[in-house]
């Protein structure tokens, strides 16, 4: 019941519609905040609304432990029982743990190669194919080759049928303004990602603004506002 | 004997992850506080093993199986130790040892960080609110990085990990530690590090011990007003920093963490400081126990001598001299020759001889007060039991058991060794409540059922050794459930009325499946239309059919009945007839409600070097696992999938061979989950087979 509900009221669904059906399989797309706003409760209600409908995700935590991450979904999935009115999400947990896979690594050692290797390991040895891809803490601040980087990530999307999430984390005071439209530290890698989100705090909730939709002029309408306290997405 | 000064009293448990050297660490703590003599390593070179092993097939396998008691003294106090396993298929020895302990040493390796069975120590710790300090061993080993292993504790066990002491040098350059709160350097001199050197800090270290200091400092003055104040002031003493740690230790807010190395001698003198500083006495535990006798109220217990005794049996041991049972005092006093009350049994039983045990030596004592650990001989009682002096019917809260997971039948192989046979299996379900043994009814086999392979394997070992009895055991089984999967009503009527008295009983209503436990009965039966007396005969006929489910023969579970209407009749309704009336409907029902079967499915956390990744996932995907999370960890990757336990037997020489003997895992129940069609199939098909040919 809650699966069905939260399909057709999830405000990814509204986020879908506005991104010209979504991100999409090769595509890398990124939500942009300053720390504590909700960048990884975001990647959270991507994961669900994917697992909700049987698709294979894995989320990647860098410099996060696979109890952390867990903890991320427990809650955000207790939040949703709550809003939707259903007791025991222990169930529902469970099921979509069949689906999800954590993977954590250490900032100091963390690359795209051995990220691409693991999956390919995963998939050949593991039977584990993921659709989706959430890459949780990967700091664009210190990256020394931005551009090969990213492009990387993008021929492992591209390779595994996979689309990809990331979030960043902005500088205090960073807006939409600066560098064109996209701040830093996305400004520079923009065009390989094909949906940036940018989060902003305003008044008591968080304004989710879309920078960027593949090619297509913007959606300046998208209604999506996150409620500070609980972290969901609330749909206005 | 006078009384030991409850403030200088230590109760603590070691307790960590397979071969992170607990058994060492004993070893060396009771060589430097002048228990033991000589110093003899677990996997004996020497040929003698440590002396915390003294189980022989503990020291032949190098690893520890029970968890012996013993005691120390240390400057001036008196520390009871007990050394238990790190393999989860003996978490309920460390289980009842959390149970009877005021604290605990939390060992990590330096090289491997905090590992799977660490997450479950840690857990049972929590759960038992039992305060500890972390010590950081093996670091004189390659790879050894302790600011890793600290990292871990915070982020896997969300602890708040405070580092006390930094090490001098590492790996085979492993000379001493830095105490973070005196700012000294501590070499450990001699053939065994028995004699301390106390020196200044060297020169190159003396950023980085400043640094980890200010770091110490600030997050201990949480704790303490007086030591934010002496901060501010630039008046720090060292007895403001171990209130402050102590506090916080006791308060479970916090960990101090110590390094070192056991093998190597190096640290472990400075760690029995930090037992006596930060550890708490029973006199800063609180204790409570149920009284039976008012619906098991809590009640607060007092540390005084005068108040009626109790006391908590926690370990039962079989020797050449008949029972030994370990006891916990938590109240009052324990005298030899004092007449005490099990509120389990409702037994009294006079105290013959009293213990102290060390290891597997006993030294006789006539009186035990509150907050000590103590053995007596010849009680007949079962581990879990609580004795009072028989005022009040008091019983310690129960100890969390957990189910048995797999089981296997064993047959010996003449009529001697059967006899001796039950006579180990009564001993072993004595002291261990998740070994268990019974006879199957339809095959006459005895069937023993535990923990894991490896903990199945011990107690054949030990019938082996111990009562001479070689065995031939089955195949593993695996302990099977069946449930319902949708609603299906019930109306069913017991009738035998062929003249004389009869019987008679109708009962309706529903069963469906139930998420929340094993089994629910509601009664909606309004107008009285099934008497009240007789409602509890329908619950007890329903509950009697939960026992074997009809696919094939294992007990149902998550299943909830709900009785709406029914009949009666004046003469011939009777608790019988409602029972046969409840079992008809169950069985009616049960078909109509698309039964499946279930399998318990374990968590399997495999550790190996990331180099045998591919083939690690590869015997786990074999096997239907799925996997979960995989964390990438220096040069080791930690894999973490569910896997059904019917895949699992033999699953480490496979794991062996995959990698070399590189890798190691750990599992334990997860939970219930169906079973593939296919095999539903196959499991139905083999049953029918047994019963044909039975």
């Amino acid at each position: 019941m809650l699966k069905q509900e939260f399909i057709l009221k999830s405000p990814i669904r509204i986020l879908q519609k506005a991104t010209q059906g979504g991100l999409g399989s090769g595509n890398l797309g990124v939500f942009m905040a300053r720390p504590g706003v909700g960048k990884t409760a975001c990647l959270v209600h991507v994961a669900l609304d994917c697992l909700f409908k049987n698709q294979k995700v894995a989320h990647v935590g860098i410099g996060e432990s696979v109890e952390k991450i867990q903890l991320w979904y427990s809650e955000i999935l207790s939040d949703l029982c709550k809003t939707f009115d259903m007791k025991d999400p222990r169930k529902l947990n469970e099921e979509i743990e069949q689906n999800r896979l954590i993977l954590s690594y250490s900032p100091v050692t963390f690359t795209v190669k051995k990220l691409a290797q693991d999956l390919k390991d995963l998939a050949e040895q593991g039977g584990v194919a993921p659709e989706v891809l959430l890459i949780d803490g990967f700091d664009f601040e210190n990256l020394h080759s931005g551009w090969d980087t990213l492009a990387a990530f993008k021929y492992l999307a591209t390779e595994r049928h996979m689309e990809i999430w990331f979030s960043a984390q902005t500088e205090s005071g960073a807006d939409t303004n600066g560098h064109g439209k996209i701040p830093a530290p996305c400004h520079d890698v923009e065009n390989l990602f094909s949906v940036i989100l940018f989060l902003e705090p305003t008044g008591d909730k968080v304004h989710l603004k879309l920078l960027k939709d593949h090619d297509n002029p913007l959606n300046q309408n998208l209604p999506l506002k996150l409620n500070p306290n609980t972290f969901l997405l609330i749909d206005e | 004997m006078s009384r030991i000064d409850q403030k200088k009293l230590r109760n603590i448990g070691i307790s960590a992850h397979i071969d992170s050297g607990k058994t060492t660490l004993t070893e060396r703590i009771l060589f430097y506080t002048n228990r033991i003599h000589a110093i003899h390593d677990v996997k004996g070179k020497d040929g003698v093993g440590a002396t915390m092993d003294f189980m022989e097939l503990e020291r032949e396998r190098g690893i520890t199986i029970t968890s012996a008691a013993t005691h120390c003294m240390w400057k001036d106090s008196f520390i009871n130790i007990i050394d238990t396993p790190g393999h989860v298929d003996f978490t309920i020895e460390v289980e009842r040892s959390l149970r009877v302990l005021d604290g605990a040493i939390l060992v990590l390796c330096a090289v491997g960080g905090v590992q799977s069975q660490t997450l479950t120590v840690d857990r049972q710790m929590r759960r038992y609110h039992i305060p500890r300090i972390a010590f950081i061993n093996k670091c004189d080993r390659s790879g050894a990085n302790p600011e890793r292993v600290i990292q871990q504790l915070k982020e896997k066990l969300n602890h708040t990990a405070v580092a006390v002491q930094i090490p001098i040098g590492l790996e085979s350059d492993l000379q001493g530690v830095v105490d973070l709160v005196t700012m000294k350097a501590c070499y450990f001199d001699g053939p065994n590090g028995e004699n301390l050197r106390i020196e200044d800090i060297p020169a190159d270290l003396m950023n980085q011990a400043a640094a980890e200091r200010e770091k110490m400092l600030d997050a201990i003055s949480l704790f303490s007003d007086k030591l934010t104040e002496a901060i501010l002031e630039e008046n720090v003493t060292e007895e403001l920093i171990y209130d402050a740690i102590r506090k916080g230790t006791l308060s479970l807010a916090m960990t101090p963490v110590l390094v070192g190395s056991a093998y190597k001698n190096k640290g472990v003198q400075s760690l029995l400081d930090a037992v006596i500083r930060y550890l708490p006495s029973p006199e800063d535990t609180s204790y409570t126990v149920l009284d039976l006798d008012h619906d098991e109220k809590e009640v607060a217990l007092t540390q005084s001598p005068d108040a009626p005794a109790v006391a908590l049996a926690f370990k039962i041991e079989e020797g050449r001299y008949g029972q030994l049972t370990y006891i916990r005092t938590y109240q009052g006093k324990v005298e030899k020759g004092d007449t005490l009350y099990n509120t389990r049994s409702g037994k009294k039983f006079k105290v013959g001889r009293l213990i102290r045990m060390h290891a597997d030596k006993m030294e006789d004592i006539d009186l035990a007060y509150s907050g000590e650990i103590v053995a007596l001989f010849g009680v007949d009682c079962a581990s879990g039991d609580t004795f009072t002096d028989g005022s009040m019917n008091y019983a310690l809260s129960s100890m969390h058991v957990p189910d048995p997971v797999i089981s296997l039948t064993v047959t010996a192989k003449d009529n001697k060794s059967q006899e001796n046979m039950s006579k180990a299996m009564n001993r072993f379900c004595k002291e261990d409540p998740t070994f268990k043994s019974h006879v199957d009814p339809e095959s006459n086999e005895t069937v023993i059922s535990g923990m894991g392979e490896l903990h199945l394997d011990v107690y054949i070992e030990r019938m082996k050794r111990e009562y001479n009895v070689e065995v031939e055991t089955g195949m593993p089984q695996v302990a099977y459930r069946e449930t319902v999967t949708c609603k299906a009503d019930f109306n069913y009527t017991h009738k035998k009325q062929t003249g004389g008295s009869g019987q008679y009983g109708r009962v309706a209503g529903y069963i469906e499946p139930y998420d929340e436990g094993d089994y629910h009965f509601e009664n909606e039966i309004t107008g009285g239309s099934i008497p009240r007396e007789f409602i509890p005969s329908c619950d007890k006929g329903f509950q009697a059919c939960l026992k074997r489910g009809k696919l094939i023969g294992f007990p149902i579970t998550r299943v909830q009945v709900v009785i709406n209407d029914g009949a009666s009749h004046a003469v011939d309704s009777s608790d019988i007839a409602f029972q046969q009336a409840a079992i008809g409907a169950f069985r009616e029902a049960y078909a109509k409600a698309k039964p499946i079967i279930l399998e318990p499915v374990m968590k399997v956390v495999v550790e190996g070097p990331s180099e045998f990744q591919g083939s690690i996932l590869a015997t786990l995907n074999q096997r239907r696992g799925i996997i979960s999370a995989a964390t990438e960890n220096g040069a080791f990757s930690v894999i973490e999938s569910e896997v059904p336990l019917a895949e699992m037997f033999g699953y480490s020489t496979v794991l062996r061979s995959a990698t070399q003997g590189k890798a190691e895992f750990t599992m334990e129940f997860a939970r219930y989950k169906p079973v593939p069609q296919s095999i539903s199939e196959e499991l139905i098909k083999k049953l029918s087979t047994q019963r044909k040919t039975a």
